[in-house]
């Protein structure tokens, strides 16, 4: 039997293989340290709302309101309940996925910009839930304070010491991206790229595309709520700050920058803008200003993302989110 | 496979056969204007049935009706079972399968996983073992087996309509909808393409059903021939007789 090894796989491990042992040389920069849980945290993020986006062709603009949702689920829980704080990971994870397919069900005969129209509708109104909600212990504004730390056994992670959360946040996003890898290029993977392509077609050869939107919507609000779970533990404390229009422009830059629609460039993409993010925060008010111009010149240069460019995929996936739904809309409704 | 003899002639015996389609009262209308009209045919098991008429009579719809891409009032039954208004997927499961008139093909994705993607979805009752058997049987018989790792947005519309069809055969299906097949494609295409269908037909057992204009391509091919204007049939019947039809000539081959 043959075994493929595909381009995809070697750069996803290879990624991970050097934040293996980036630690070896870093472990004393706690600063840098921090960062790359980050990058771990958003990229791992960027990558499902790829998988949505760039794979499923599905609009999402609520990945936000997903994470947000678990982050609080898991932080309540276990601030409020007593539940070992992996086990409140997973319960938000689990509680994104129903609010998932709870915002799937309205989209499910609409499309493209309706979508986003929907679940951006969201995205805006978790917000002002928390914030209504304060009685029931969200913290209002001021945010969720004390959320448990995570321990292992008799050990308690702390905030002094990064690496345990480092290695982590590598395995938790590492197993959320491997999910990712393993679904794109699944049976599933292919019910996904069929739909994004040619909806019409796919309900000829016989897809359920009720089931395989609603699947889209469940797994990748559960992969973003697990995402969301490990970082209010991490943070410590999570505000309704969290849907502001900066991080989300972030994430999205990372998706963009990274190539949509090619796994792993949201991940890259994660390392890439926070670092840029970083390196130019000496420049405050002036940061996002020259942010934007880089992006800008990122996108003209590069349209299909670092990974779209390198050209190493011949093209396979990589097809620009742009140019195919114009040319969706221009062979929609004609005659079928 | 049950292979036939290799004749060009069309079997005269299929009328002997049961009704593997039936259509009763069948209508759509959009807003004001009625695109199918109280139509109701049967196609026996075997055949291959020409649907023809001028633009805008309804042909499509009826597909479209038949496949559970819209909605309608009437009856259809498929092997005797009720059919009506199920869902596209259904539809497929149940043993029906069609092309589209736009060719429209999974355009990121190779040859190999178009055809793949009929096999898996479409074919319910399928073992994996058997899922390559069937994508391969359907890419030798069309031509396409050289090209299967070919990217399918890079093929030229004849190759992406032997793509349609290839993957509506691996759905394993016992009817085909074909809307068009011909359409766009140049003269020395258009003869392979009639061998391929009448192949479909007779060597697969598979009945047709197929949408055209050109009439020479409806006059080799069909058993028999309807023709729709307004949504209403004309006339059905065997093509020599029906374009001898003085109310045929006049609205549609006058």
């Amino acid at each position: 039997m043959k075994i493929e090894i595909r381009q995809e796989l070697i750069i996803f491990l290879a990624m991970y293989l050097v934040l293996l042992i980036l630690p070896l040389f870093l472990y004393k920069d706690a600063y840098v340290i921090g960062i790359l849980i980050t990058c771990m945290v958003w990229g791992a993020m960027a990558s499902v709302w790829n998988f949505t986006m760039g794979y499923a062709g599905i609009f999402t603009f609520g990945q936000f309101g997903f994470f947000v949702v678990a982050a609080y689920t898991s932080g309540m829980v276990t601030k409020y309940l007593g539940i070992s704080p992996w086990l409140g990971i997973l319960i938000g994870g689990l509680m994104a996925a129903v609010v998932g397919v709870l915002i799937g069900l309205p989209c499910m005969k609409l499309k493209g910009a309706y979508i986003a129209l929907i679940t951006f509708a969201l995205h805006l109104v978790v917000a002002p839930m928390i914030k209504v909600a304060d009685p029931l212990g969200t913290g209002g504004s001021t945010g969720l304070m004390s959320i448990p730390k995570l321990s292992l056994g008799a050990y308690t992670f702390s905030r002094t010491d990064l690496i345990p959360w480092y290695y982590t946040a590598l395995v938790i996003s590492f197993l959320v991206l491997l999910v990712v890898y393993k679904t794109i290029f699944s049976s599933v993977g292919l019910g996904f790229i069929g739909l994004r392509d040619s909806e019409d077609f796919a309900k000829t050869l016989g897809i359920n595309e009720y089931k395989y939107k609603l699947l889209v919507f469940g797994l990748s609000a559960f992969l973003t709520g697990i995402m969301g779970g490990f970082y209010a533990h991490y943070a410590g404390i999570i505000s309704p700050r969290l849907l502001g229009l900066d991080i989300f422009l972030l994430v999205m830059l990372m998706m963009i920058i990274g190539g949509m629609g090619i796994f792993p460039g949201a991940f890259l993409g994660g390392f890439i803008i926070l670092f840029l993010n970083e390196f130019l925060r000496p420049l405050e008010a002036y940061r996002f200003l020259i942010f934007g111009a880089i992006v800008i010149v990122a996108i003209k240069l590069m349209p299909e993302g670092i990974l779209g460019h390198l050209n190493i995929f011949k093209n396979r996936m990589g097809k620009r989110l742009l140019g195919r739904a114009a040319e969706v809309e221009t062979t929609r409704g004609q005659n079928i | 496979m049950a292979s036939t003899a290799n004749t060009n002639s069309k079997d005269e015996r299929v009328g002997a056969q049961a009704p593997i389609l039936q259509v009763r009262n069948l209508s759509k209308a959009f807003g004001a204007m009625l695109a199918v009209n109280d139509l109701s045919f049967e196609i026996p098991a075997g055949e291959v049935f020409g649907i023809a008429g001028p633009n805008g009579a309804g042909k499509t719809t009826v597909f479209n009706l038949i496949t559970g891409f819209l909605q309608g009032t009437g009856e259809v039954r498929f092997e005797d079972k009720n059919v009506t208004n199920l869902k596209p997927y259904q539809i497929c499961h149940r043993g029906i399968a069609r092309t589209l008139q736009i060719p429209q093909i999974f355009s990121t994705l190779d040859v190999f996983s178009n055809v793949r993607f009929g096999a898996h979805f479409g074919n319910k009752h399928l073992k994996d073992g058997n899922e390559a058997e069937i994508i391969h049987r359907a890419l030798d018989f069309v031509g396409l087996q050289d090209d299967k790792t070919a990217i399918a947005e890079n093929m030229d519309l004849f190759h992406k309509k032997l793509i349609m069809i290839a993957a509506a055969l691996a759905t394993q299906p016992r009817l085909l909808l074909l809307d068009e097949p011909i359409g766009g494609l140049s003269p020395a295409e258009i003869d392979p393409l009639i061998k391929l269908i009448r192949k479909i037909n007779q060597e697969w057992n598979i009945t047709v059903i197929i949408i055209e204009h050109l009439m020479k391509v409806l006059k080799e091919l069909s058993h028999r021939l309807m023709i729709l204007h307004y949504g209403e049939e004309i006339r059905t019947g065997p093509p020599a007789e029906v374009m001898e039809d003085e109310k045929v000539k006049e609205v549609y081959l006058g």
